[in-house]
């Protein structure tokens, strides 16, 4: 499904050029379950915007599907984006001033979706997350954990074959972090590709595979079975 | 598409009454953008749209007894009326209604105070016309008394010539005609009936000269505080407009968006920038000859005018909004 060779990227700094990733080869195919890790400033979150199209600004080539993202025009991307990608922030990322069956609507609003469709998706999708009750909420109204959960809901009301998560868990304690990793998970089961980033190794559990960066370089590729136990 | 709107429309408000500063700002910017604009439309209409603020421009002097004036009752001057007959008066409707509101002047004597026969009796009434010093301001129209040539004593006159064609042709046979009468006549001007008119508008054309430039320039700094305003607005907006690139907004959609959001921001100002600019629109007034309180073409023309700039000081960063990667717009907090 994605196929990266030789993807670089590198930022213009009064100091000249820095490459923040390097050399980034890497295949994943449709239906797993990808965990990114590595150190603070690694490139981890600059990977996935690229593979998510939401930076047009690199060099190498990538593959999505039959798409040569690589040669595609930011409009276009952004397009592909649109047909592939949900997202989920460790900031979140929900807009302040909507409410949660608002927020769920936005994605559903630019693809199409005639109302009546669109207000059962968003039915099933708050029911499917156990958020019912709060729909009528401002996301200032909920705590971490269930803004979080509003996030997934964003990302998948869509229905996505891809979903990016870029440490989900991060701003969540460990209850409210189990949960979303059991949903993302479970979406997995049911054929989503996902891409996580991670610092913990047992979140990284929860994938099958694991690949490291440190300094904009890949640094191996492991999987769960093969980290140290005490984290699992 | 409707839905959405609506949704906008819901959004646009929370989000100005989350934010009752730059409301504040929106609106004030805007109200003083339709003062401008009401008073520009204003002059427009005055100098361009009605070439003359008079009610009937034809009756505009009087011209001796061929009588241009329409002679309402009585008769007009005649050859008898010279210095032998009885001294007669012809006056205006004004001095009727001030004068003889109830009886009819038609041969009342009345005594005047300027040089010549004290007692004079009324033989007709003629039409109101302005005669002399066209004040712009002044409505109501003024008593007057006319006294035939041969009564008068006066020791200037002007005369009133009707001419085919060219007027400035006939000066030279005009001075030869005075000339003929009584050769050491002194003649301190010949001007034609454009020009007198235009020597006494030009005080008041001076004024709307300057109210107009004023207008362009509190319209020109409204434009450019609408636009610091909204592009204000749209940097606050960036991290937003990243989230809904991130979710499947396309440039389209964020143009369309920003667009849709400027305009309900639009109109909410205009629609209280209205009020306030009427409450300006009094000062306007009293600048301005003939301009009515809150003119509604004129006021209509100033909203659209602004709501069609403003959308237009929105188009620029709308579509810078619309271009920018959405990583780089997510970086914006
Ligand atoms: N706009 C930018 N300009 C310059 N350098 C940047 C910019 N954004 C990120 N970087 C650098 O790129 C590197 C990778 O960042 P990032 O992908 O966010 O790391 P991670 O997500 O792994 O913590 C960091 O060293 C960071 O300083
Ligand atoms: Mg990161």
């Amino acid at each position: 499904m994605i196929k990266l060779q030789n993807i670089q990227k590198r930022y213009n700094t009064k100091a000249g050029f820095t490459y923040v990733l390097q050399q980034i080869t890497l295949d994943i195919a449709e239906g797993e379950f990808v965990t990114l890790m590595g150190p603070s400033g690694a490139g981890k979150t600059t990977l996935l915007n690229i593979i998510g199209m939401l930076d047009s600004d690199w060099e190498g080539q990538y593959t999505l599907d039959d798409n040569s993202v690589h040669t595609l025009k930011p409009r276009q991307r952004l397009a592909l984006n649109k047909q592939y990608v949900g997202f989920v922030f460790q900031n979140f990322n929900l807009l302040d001033s909507l409410t949660v069956y608002e927020n769920l609507e936005a994605p559903l609003s630019y693809r199409n979706v005639k109302g009546a469709e669109r207000a059962s998706i968003v039915c099933d999708t708050l029911d499917r997350f156990g958020i019912v009750g709060k729909k009528d909420l401002f996301p200032s109204q909920l705590s971490g954990g269930q803004q979080q959960l509003v996030g997934v809901a964003r990302a998948v009301v869509a229905s996505p074959k891809l979903i990016l998560a870029d440490e989900p868990t991060g701003n969540l304690h460990s209850a409210q972090g189990q949960e979303v990793m059991e949903l993302l998970t479970k979406l997995n089961q049911q054929g989503t590709t996902i891409i996580q980033v991670t610092h913990s190794e047992k979140y990284a559990a929860y994938s099958r595979r694991i690949i490291n960066l440190k300094d904009g370089w890949m640094d191996g590729e492991v999987t769960p079975r093969q980290l140290p136990r005490k984290d699992r | 598409m409707m839905g959405t709107l609506i949704q906008d429309i819901r959004f646009g408000i929370r989000m100005l009454a989350k934010r009752p500063a730059f409301t504040a700002i929106v609106v004030l910017v805007l109200a003083v953008g339709i003062g401008a604009n009401s008073a520009l439309f204003s002059v427009f209409k005055t100098v361009v749209l009605s070439p003359l603020p008079f009610p009937q421009p034809k009756q505009l002097m009087f011209v001796n007894s061929t009588i241009e004036i329409p002679l309402m009752d009585g008769r007009p001057f005649t050859e008898h009326d010279d210095g032998s007959g009885e001294p007669v008066l012809v006056v205006n409707q004004a001095f009727c209604r001030q004068f003889f509101p109830q009886e009819n002047p038609i041969g009342q004597q009345v005594r005047v105070f300027f040089c010549g026969p004290a007692f004079r009796r009324i033989v007709g009434v003629v039409g109101n016309v302005r005669a002399r010093n066209i004040d712009l301001n002044q409505v109501e129209y003024s008593p007057m008394m006319y006294e035939p040539i041969d009564q008068t004593c006066q020791h200037s006159l002007t005369t009133m010539v009707r001419t085919h064609g060219d007027p400035t042709s006939l000066t030279h046979a005009l001075q030869q005609a005075v000339w003929t009468l009584d050769r050491d006549l002194p003649i301190s001007q010949i001007q034609t009936l454009t020009r007198t008119l235009n020597n006494t508008m030009a005080i008041p054309r001076f004024c709307m000269i300057l109210l107009f430039l004023v207008a362009v320039v509190a319209l020109g700094l409204a434009m450019m505080g609408l636009y610091g305003v909204i592009a204000y607005a749209m940097g606050e907006r960036m991290h937003e407009i990243g989230i809904r690139m991130v979710f499947g907004a396309q440039a389209n959609d964020i143009l369309r968006l920003t667009l849709q959001r400027a305009f309900v921001l639009i109109t909410v100002g205009v629609f209280t920038g209205l009020v306030i600019a009427l409450a300006l629109g009094r000062v306007v007034q009293d600048l301005l000859y003939q301009t009515k309180q809150a003119d509604p073409l004129v006021f209509s023309m100033g909203v659209l005018f602004l709501v069609g700039a403003g959308l237009l000081a929105c188009y620029i960063p709308a579509r810078r909004a619309a271009r920018i990667d959405p990583m780089e717009a997510l970086r914006y907090e």
